[in-house]
């Protein structure tokens, strides 16, 4: 459980000092020197003192905050701060922080914000604070940000659908081709949905602080433009403890609500309150902060424009005290008073008996508990709660509506939809009741998830069904011209691979162990084409075909591995019947009252002896660096290109909807 | 100051039915010896009304009357990335959490039982075990701030310390040969 997120690192720089410091310096004088360590939004400049690459960003009039962290003087408070942009002073209040903040400051440390700034001018420009100390000493600093120009005269993109695979990296989509569509001496027999989209771009997803990324900024930076540390979303860091005090960047969802009136929808097969779904919508740095992040989507919806909330995550709204409520007051949050006043938001409260589904539809949202419910939902907006966590994954509700299996029952939510079906709703939701057009992100969030836990059929099926959610996405587009879908991924996971295919049949499969398992991958000449059979509903009849697609991982943690489809959305295949007795020669069962006792079963895969060592510790594979594919269609497609930062993407947004693209 | 310990006692190999038969108020296993006097075997289907409805969860008549009494559960301990001393997760499947990844954002089932560690025992960690476990304590029910983040619902309090610790590398070493 990510309890304590990494802490941003601060980057410490002196600051230009003072002519007064200097004199006291050179006459020898013990005065030690005041510093800005902190210039927010980030840049390079500031860092490093080189101009370049630019670090921050913005659309023209797009708000965000500036801000300071200032270590004074010894024993010498900072009584004032001014930022200026350009040479010309930041109208506007800068409010002075000087506790709550993170430990290892100097003593007397504040943090300086200037809330809700926002530049019309095209180009970059230059970022100065300027800090007084009590004794008349002042402390300075500059950074650089630039606001990208919007070229006018196009024709407008009324609504964006962004259509995100949380994990999917180009192996994932070619998987699913093959198992889905299936290829004849080299053609794919029929292409996915998703490459059928004409413009493509690779793009670049290292987050503020890291080459590998997480769902916060890898989400985050579609749809504001900035890079966000790890964990971070729709903020920059800080030096303070709380974390929704962050310095926020306006996101797109905001941005085109307030300039345009357009709507916002967010479809996810996660928990509602997750990275990619929050990423969109909701200001932390902490993306695990559950009560505040659910809250946050109701108390700003004003704000973004939120229309359209669906997924899994009920626990979140249930209030503290209710069987399965997760909510808490150390994930929930109070806004300070400048932010507040500064953004126009709610300052919120640290509520865990909230009822938030009974204020959501006191807010005039329709409330919809399983897919019944969200077929016969009435209303212009809806929130639709369908797991307690997570949602069932796409193999195991495919086999429960299969009669197949009781994996999804057992979850105790059995009318779970599928993604697509959910993207269908949303988008019937948006369309009746967004004159001024919308944008919509739909997350197909379990291909990362269970690339996680290198479980091969479980992310193929949900980048499957993935496609089918793009599918219906793309056939909207088709008849409403002035639509842009996208299809991208917030990072890849797992470092997924076709390795080839098994060389025997699923029979002989089963009785392979060892090394055999490893002499069973068909390479080169010998993997052929797999060749799944598809039924109706639109998925395998089974993943378990003789001479199966086969899966290595390059960021993997230790595994066994006998190839074949895990019964069970987890560990362990190992499923005996009932009336099946306890097999003969095993140890006996050893309990005692109070004890814990262990009856030995044998990890995933591992009856098949077949270890595979990983170069991470721990159980699950991670992400990785790897560009990623995106592609584009419809009105605005052409402005995707080439090998692109995560972003870009977002100005190529901003212009399609602000300025338009030339026919 | 924390000691990976390795449930026990060590009994790998054993098979255990997995699909139990139908609910009966008093439950035979096969394959499970009878539940000690004063010991009542509670399974995962008996935490709540299932289907889950519109909006929380709610226990079952027969959880509600085993409050305080002593009961026993077989499940799959939940497999964590960072486990928390003195407490672990059963789930009636196996579920393994990335939780350094995605957080609360889980797989974990609404049912799922929050086994605290017998006082002696609250400063260990317990390596993930694969295979069934059972486990015999304290029954308790509603919502309590755990040490690990979340908010459980139903908790056993183990009453005995665990004997035979291990190191994590010794586990880690039993688990993998390396």
């Amino acid at each position: 459980m990510k309890r304590n997120p990494r802490p941003t690192p601060t980057i410490l720089r002196p600051s230009r000092l003072s002519v007064a410091v200097l004199a006291a310096l050179a006459a020898g004088n013990a005065l030690a020197a005041g510093q800005v360590t902190r210039l927010t939004p980030p840049s390079e400049l500031f860092s490093s003192g080189q101009a370049e690459p630019m670090i921050a960003t913005f659309a023209p009039g797009q708000r965000f905050d500036l801000q300071a962290t200032i270590q004074p003087s010894d024993g010498v408070a900072v009584t004032a701060a001014k930022f200026a942009v350009d040479g010309e002073p930041v109208p506007g209040a800068v409010t002075l922080t000087t506790s709550g903040l993170v430990g290892g400051l100097a003593p007397a440390s504040v943090v300086a914000s200037r809330r809700a700034y926002a530049s019309m001018a095209p180009g970059v420009h230059t970022l100065t604070v300027t800090a007084t100390q009590a004794n008349g000493d002042t402390i300075s600093a500059s950074g650089n940000f630039e606001v990208r120009a919007i070229t006018p005269g196009g024709r407008k993109v009324k609504n964006i659908i962004i259509m995100l695979g949380d994990g999917m990296g180009a192996a994932h989509r070619t998987a699913a081709r093959i198992m889905l569509s299936g290829y004849t001496q080299g053609k794919a027999r029929s292409p996915l949905a998703m490459d059928t989209f004409p413009n493509v771009a690779m793009v670049k997803t290292a987050s503020l602080n890291s080459i590998v990324t997480d769902s916060s900024p890898g989400m985050a930076s579609y749809v504001d433009g900035n890079k966000q540390a790890n964990n971070q979303e729709g903020v920059f860091p800080d030096d303070t403890t709380d974390a929704f005090d962050n310095p926020r960047v306006e996101y797109l969802s905001e941005y085109l609500h307030r300039t345009q009136g357009k709507t916002l929808g967010l479809v996810t097969t996660a928990d509602v309150f997750d990275a990619t779904p929050a990423a969109n919508a909701v200001h932390t740095a902490n993306r695990g902060a559950g009560s505040g992040i659910v809250d946050q989507y109701l108390d700003e919806a004003d704000k973004s424009g939120l229309i359209v909330l669906m997924g899994g995550g009920r626990k979140w709204f249930l209030p503290a005290g209710t069987p399965g409520s997760a909510r808490s007051a150390s994930s929930d949050y109070v806004l300070p008073a400048d932010l507040t006043s500064s953004w126009g938001v709610p300052a919120g409260a640290k509520d865990p008996a909230r009822d938030l589904i009974a204020d959501f539809t006191a807010a005039g949202w329709t409330y919809a508990a399983d897919k019944t419910e969200m077929d016969g939902a009435a209303g212009g907006k809806l929130l639709g709660l369908f797991s307690y966590s997570n949602m069932n994954v796409a193999l195991d509700k495919i086999a429960a509506r299969r009669g197949t299996s009781t994996v999804v029952n057992d979850y105790g939510f059995p009318d779970q939809p599928m993604l697509d079906e959910m993207t269908a709703r949303a988008l019937q939701v948006l369309d009746a009741n967004s004159p001024n057009g919308f944008v919509l992100m739909a997350e197909g969030a379990s291909i990362d998830k269970q690339a996680h836990n290198m479980d091969s059929e479980r992310w193929m099926l949900d980048t499957i069904e993935f496609d089918r959610a793009i599918r219906v996405a793309q056939d909207y587009a088709r008849t409403h011209a002035d639509t842009l879908v996208i299809i991208t991924a917030d990072h890849e996971c797992s470092g997924a691979a076709i390795i080839g295919a098994s060389t025997v049949t699923d029979a002989v499969l089963q009785t392979k162990t060892g090394s055999g398992l490893q002499q069973v991958v068909g390479q080169y000449d010998a993997a052929k084409f797999p060749r799944y059979t598809i039924q109706a509903d639109g998925y395998p009849a089974t993943t378990d075909i003789d001479y199966k697609m086969l899966i290595g991982y390059g960021a993997n943690a230790d595994r066994y591995e006998d190839w074949r489809t895990n019964a069970q959305p987890a560990h362990d295949t190992q499923q005996p019947l009932d009336g099946v007795a306890p097999l003969s020669g095993h140890p006996a069962i050893n309990t005692n009252d109070g004890q814990v006792a262990s009856l030995g079963r044998p990890l995933r895969d591992q009856a098949g002896g077949y270890l595979i060592t990983g170069q991470l510790t721990g159980t699950t594979a991670a992400h990785t660096a790897s560009d990623i594919p995106l592609s584009a269609y419809g009105r605005g497609a052409s402005l995707f290109g080439g090998v692109i930062d995560n972003t870009d993407v977002f100005f190529s947004l901003v212009q399609a909807a602000v300025g338009g693209v030339k026919p | 100051m924390t000691k990976r310990i390795q449930n026990l006692p060590a009994t790998l190999g054993a098979l255990l039915l997995l699909a139990l038969p139908a609910f009966a108020a008093t439950d035979e296993r096969p394959g499970l010896p009878p539940a000690p006097p004063g010991v009542t075997d509670l399974r995962f289907e008996e935490f709540l009304r299932l289907p889950v409805g519109r909006t929380g969860l709610e226990p079952t008549a027969r959880l509600l009357a085993l409050v305080g009494q002593r009961v026993r559960v077989l499940g799959y301990v939940v497999s964590e990335e960072e486990p928390t001393p003195g407490l672990f997760m059963l789930a009636a499947r196996p579920v393994t959490l990335a939780e350094v990844a995605d957080g609360p954002a889980d797989d974990l089932p609404p049912a799922t039982l929050y086994v605290h560690m017998a006082p002696a025992d609250a400063d260990k960690l317990v390596s993930h075990q694969p295979g069934l476990l059972v486990v015999s304590g304290t029954l308790d029910v509603g919502n309590q701030d755990e040490a690990n983040g979340r908010v459980s619902f139903v908790r056993l309090r183990l009453d005995q310390p665990l004997a035979g610790a291990q190191t994590a590398a010794a586990a880690t070493k039993a688990r993998y040969g390396h």
